[in-house]
C-alpha cells in the first residue's frame, strides 16, 4: 500500500514483501507437485488427473497446500538453527568479549529491540550479518577477522548497520526467502539425479526419447525451484543504503561506517558460504543473478552526501566529499522497483548468453538467426516450453484413453447377440463395423468419401446401414 | 432477480470493505510517519540542549578579551533566552537559527582578536561548538527526511484524502541556509 518514501515507506514496503513471497512459495509448490505427479495421476486416478482440472483441484490442491504450509513453517521456524549449522557459528558465552557485548547492548537499547543473542564465526575474514525471525529473536553475527580489525567505533557503526536490519524487518524477509528456496529446491533432487552438462545439450538439441522424456519432468519441477530463485529479487540492494544511513542516525558516526566498510571491502568472502547466505551479508555480491548488494564505492559515496557535514577527518576516497554529491543527496530515493531488478536479472541472463558466444566466434555464428534467438531468449522460456512437453507425451501415448467421439459407443448388448442403439435393433457384424469406421481414420475417411457424399448406390457398402439405420440414396428411404 | 440483487449487493461490500481497509492503513501510516517526525525532532532537540550548555562558557571566553563588543554579546544571549523560551517547535526552529547566526557573528568577532584566537580555553570550547554543530546537522538531516516522507506521503492519494479527516498536518523542515562548517573550511587555509 502506498509508495516507498522513505525509511518507513521502506519497511511497509518489506512486509508486503514477505506477503508476496509466501504467496510465491505457494505457487511454486503446486508447481513442483505437479509436475512429479502429473503422470502417476494420469495413470492411477484419472478422474483426479491432469486432464481433469476440476477434479484436481477439488482434491489435490488442498492437500498440497496445507502439506507445502507445514514444510514452510518448520522451514522458517528452523531458520536460525540451519544458518548457524551452514554457516557455523558459536554464540557468546557470558563473559566472553565484553566490548563486544557492551556495544550491542547499547545499540539495541537506543533501537528499542531486545537484546540479541552475539554470535562469533571463527574465520580471518571481514563480514557480519544478522538473522532471525523478527526484533525480539534476532542473532548479530561477527567474524573473527572483523573483531580484529576494527576500531571500538567501526565496530559500534557495523552492529548499528546489523541491528538496523533487524528493526527494518530485512532479517525476515531474508529468513523466508531462504525458507522458500531451500524447500522448493529440495525436489530438483540435484543430489540423486546430478544434472550433467552432456545431458543438458543432448536434452536441448535433440528432443524426443525416453531420457529426455524424464529430464523434461524435471525441467518441469526446477520451475518451482525458479520460483524459488526468483525469491532473490524481492530482497532489494537499496535495503544496505538504508541500513546505512539509519547505523549513522544511531551512532552519530558517519567517519567510523565508512573506515569500516574501507575495511570490510575486498576482505568480506568467507570460505565455503553458500550463495542463499549472501544476501543478509554486511558486504556480498554486487554483480550476476545472484547481486544482493550495492557496491563498496556506492555506499560510501551515498553515505558521503548524506552526511556531509559530520565527516571532518573521515578517511577520503576517490571522489571525496563534494558539494554537488550533497546535492544530490536531496534527490536520494531508495532504489526498491521490483520490475525494474526483473529486468537487470534478464539482462544478466542475456548477457551470459551473448558471452558464450566467445569473441573468436565467426560472422555467421553471431548473425545466425535461430542461434541468436535461442541465446537471447531467457533460458527460462525455453525450458517452460520444453517442460511442456510431457503434456503433449501424454498426449500422444495413450490416445484411446480420450473419447473423440462418446456418442458412437452408445450401443448395448442384447440377450439374442444383437445390440440396441437409439432404439434401433443392429447386428454384431454392424456394431463393429460401425465402431471401427469411427475408430480408424481410413475408414472415416471412407465414410465420407465422395461417392458417400454424392449418394453412391448402397451396394458399395454391403451389410451396412446409415448411423441411424438410415442409408443416403437416392429414394431416401431405408432398405 | 434475488441472484442480481445479492451480486450487487456483495458488490457493494466488497468496495465498502476495501475503502475502510485503505482508509484504515493510510491513517495508522499518517499516524506513524507523525511519530517518527516527533522521535526524530527530539534528537534534534537533545544535540541542540547541548549546544545550549556549552554557549555560556564560549561567550564568557570572548567577554574575558573583548568585555566592550557588547552587541554581539547581548545578541547572543536574548537569541539564547529566545530560544529557551520558545514553545511549539516551529518557534524553536526559527530560535535556533536565529541562534546559529548570531554564533556566526561571534566568530567572526573573535577573529580580529589574536588573544582570543590564542586562548586555549576559546579554541577548546570552538571545536567542540562546531563538533556539536554537525551532530545538529546530522540530526536535523534525518528529522528532515521523515518531514519529506510525511509531506509526501500527506499529498499522495490515499493520504490526501484521509488526511482532511485526522489530525496529522504536514511539517516544516528545518533549514538554516548555510552550513557554518562549510563557511568555516577555508579558515584553515587563511591562518
Amino acid at each position: 500500500m502506498g509508495r516507498v518514501n522513505g525509511f518507513f515507506g521502506y519497511i511497509k514496503h518489506n512486509d508486503m514483501m514477505s506477503g508476496l513471497m509466501f504467496l510465491g512459495f505457494l505457487l511454486g509448490a503446486q508447481v513442483v507437485f505437479f509436475g512429479i505427479a502429473m503422470v502417476p495421476l494420469h495413470i492411477f486416478d484419472f478422474a483426479h488427473g491432469p486432464f481433469n482440472p476440476a477434479g484436481y483441484i477439488s482434491r489435490y490442491t488442498p492437500i498440497v497446500l496445507i502439506v507445502s504450509i507445514i514444510l514452510f513453517a518448520f522451514r522458517y521456524f528452523t531458520h536460525v538453527n540451519r544458518v548457524q549449522k551452514q554457516v557455523g557459528f558459536f554464540y557468546l558465552g557470558q563473559n566472553q568479549s565484553r566490548r563486544l557485548s557492551t556495544i550491542v547492548e547499547t545499540l539495541a537499547l537506543t533501537a528499542g529491540i531486545q537484546t540479541p543473542r552475539i554470535g562469533v564465526i571463527d574465520s580471518p575474514a571481514r563480514n557480519a550479518f544478522a538473522c532471525g525471525l523478527g526484533k525480539n529473536d534476532a542473532v548479530i553475527v561477527v567474524t573473527r577477522g572483523l573483531m580484529q580489525a576494527l576500531t571500538p567505533d567501526e565496530l559500534e557503526a557495523v552492529i548499528a548497520h546489523e541491528i538496523t536490519h533487524i528493526v527494518n524487518d530485512d532479517i525476515r524477509l531474508i529468513a523466508l526467502a531462504n525458507a522458500m528456496q531451500s524447500s522448493l529446491e529440495f525436489f530438483e533432487f540435484e543430489d540423486l539425479f546430478p544434472r550433467k552438462p552432456e545431458d543438458v545439450r543432448e536434452f536441448y538439441h535433440k528432443p524426443g526419447g525416453f531420457k529426455n522424456m524424464i529430464a523434461s519432468f524435471r525441467e518441469l519441477i526446477s520451475m518451482g525451484a525458479r520460483i524459488g530463485r526468483m525469491s532473490r529479487l524481492m530482497i532489494s540492494a537499496s535495503r544496505e543504503l538504508i541500513a546505512d544511513a539509519e547505523a549513522v542516525r544511531l551512532t552519530h558516526k558517519p567517519a567510523a561506517l565508512i573506515s569500516a566498510l574501507q575495511k570490510i571491502e575486498n576482505q568480506s568472502t568467507i570460505n565455503g558460504l553458500r550463495t542463499e547466505h549472501h544476501a543478509m551479508m554486511i558486504d556480498g555480491a554486487y554483480e550476476g543473478p545472484n547481486s544482493t548488494h550495492p557496491k563498496i564505492g556506492e555506499r560510501i559515496a551515498a553515505l558521503r552526501s548524506l552526511c556531509g557535514e559530520m565527516l571532518q577527518g573521515a578517511p577520503r576516497s576517490s571522489g571525496g566529499f563534494s558539494h554537488s554529491a550533497f546535492a544530490k543527496f536531496q534527490t536520494f530515493k531508495p532504489q526498491v522497483s521490483l520490475w525494474r531488478r526483473i529486468n537487470n536479472w534478464l539482462d544478466d541472463f542475456d548477457a551470459k548468453a551473448a558471452g558464450k558466444l566467445g569473441p573468436n566466434a565467426s560472422l555467421y555464428d553471431r548473425v545466425d538467426p535461430e542461434r541468436a534467438i535461442a541465446q537471447a531468449s531467457a533460458p527460462w522460456v525455453q525450458k517452460w516450453m520444453i517442460g511442456m512437453l510431457p503434456f503433449v507425451s501424454l498426449i500422444m501415448y495413450q490416445p484411446q484413453k480420450i473419447p473423440f467421439w462418446p456418442d458412437a459407443e452408445v450401443a448395448t448388448k442384447q440377450a439374442d447377440g444383437t445390440y440396441l442403439r437409439y432404439g434401433v435393433v443392429i447386428s454384431k457384424a454392424e456394431n463393429d463395423k460401425m465402431k471401427r469406421d469411427l475408430r480408424t481414420p481410413p475408414a472415416m475417411a471412407s465414410g465420407f468419401s465422395p461417392s458417400r457424399v454424392r449418394n453412391a448406390p448402397a451396394e458399395t457398402l454391403p451389410n451396412v446401414t446409415g448411423l441411424r439405420g438410415q442409408s443416403f440414396s437416392d429414394d431416401g428411404g431405408a432398405q | 432477480m434475488l441472484a442480481v440483487v445479492s451480486t450487487v449487493l456483495m458488490v457493494l461490500f466488497a468496495v465498502a470493505g476495501l475503502i475502510v481497509f485503505v482508509a484504515i492503513n493510510s491513517h495508522n501510516r499518517l499516524m506513524a510517519l507523525d511519530e517518527r517526525c516527533e522521535t526524530a525532532f527530539s534528537d534534534v532537540d537533545v544535540q541542540l540542549k547541548h549546544r545550549h550548555n556549552i554557549l555560556p562558557g564560549l561567550v564568557e571566553t570572548v567577554r574575558g578579551f573583548a568585555a566592550h563588543e557588547r552587541g554581539i554579546i547581548t545578541e547572543i544571549a536574548q537569541a539564547r533566552a529566545q530560544a529557551l523560551r520558545a514553545t511549539g517547535p516551529e518557534m524553536r526552529l526559527e530560535a535556533e537559527t536565529q541562534l546559529g547566526q548570531s554564533i556566526n557573528s561571534l566568530f567572526s568577532v573573535a577573529e580580529s582578536y589574536p588573544e582570543i584566537k590564542a586562548s586555549a580555553d576559546y579554541r577548546d570550547l570552538r571545536r567542540e561548538l562546531i563538533d556539536s554543530d554537525a551532530k545538529i546537522a546530522g540530526a536535523r538531516r534525518f528529522y528532515n527526511m521523515a518531514c519529506n516522507e510525511l509531506n509526501a506521503t500527506l499529498r499522495q492519494f490515499p493520504g490526501v484524502i484521509v488526511a482532511r479527516f485526522s489530525p496529522v498536518g504536514s511539517r516544516k523542515r528545518y533549514d538554516i541556509g548555510i552550513e557554518r562548517v562549510m563557511m568555516d573550511e577555508p579558515m584553515a587555509f587563511k591562518l
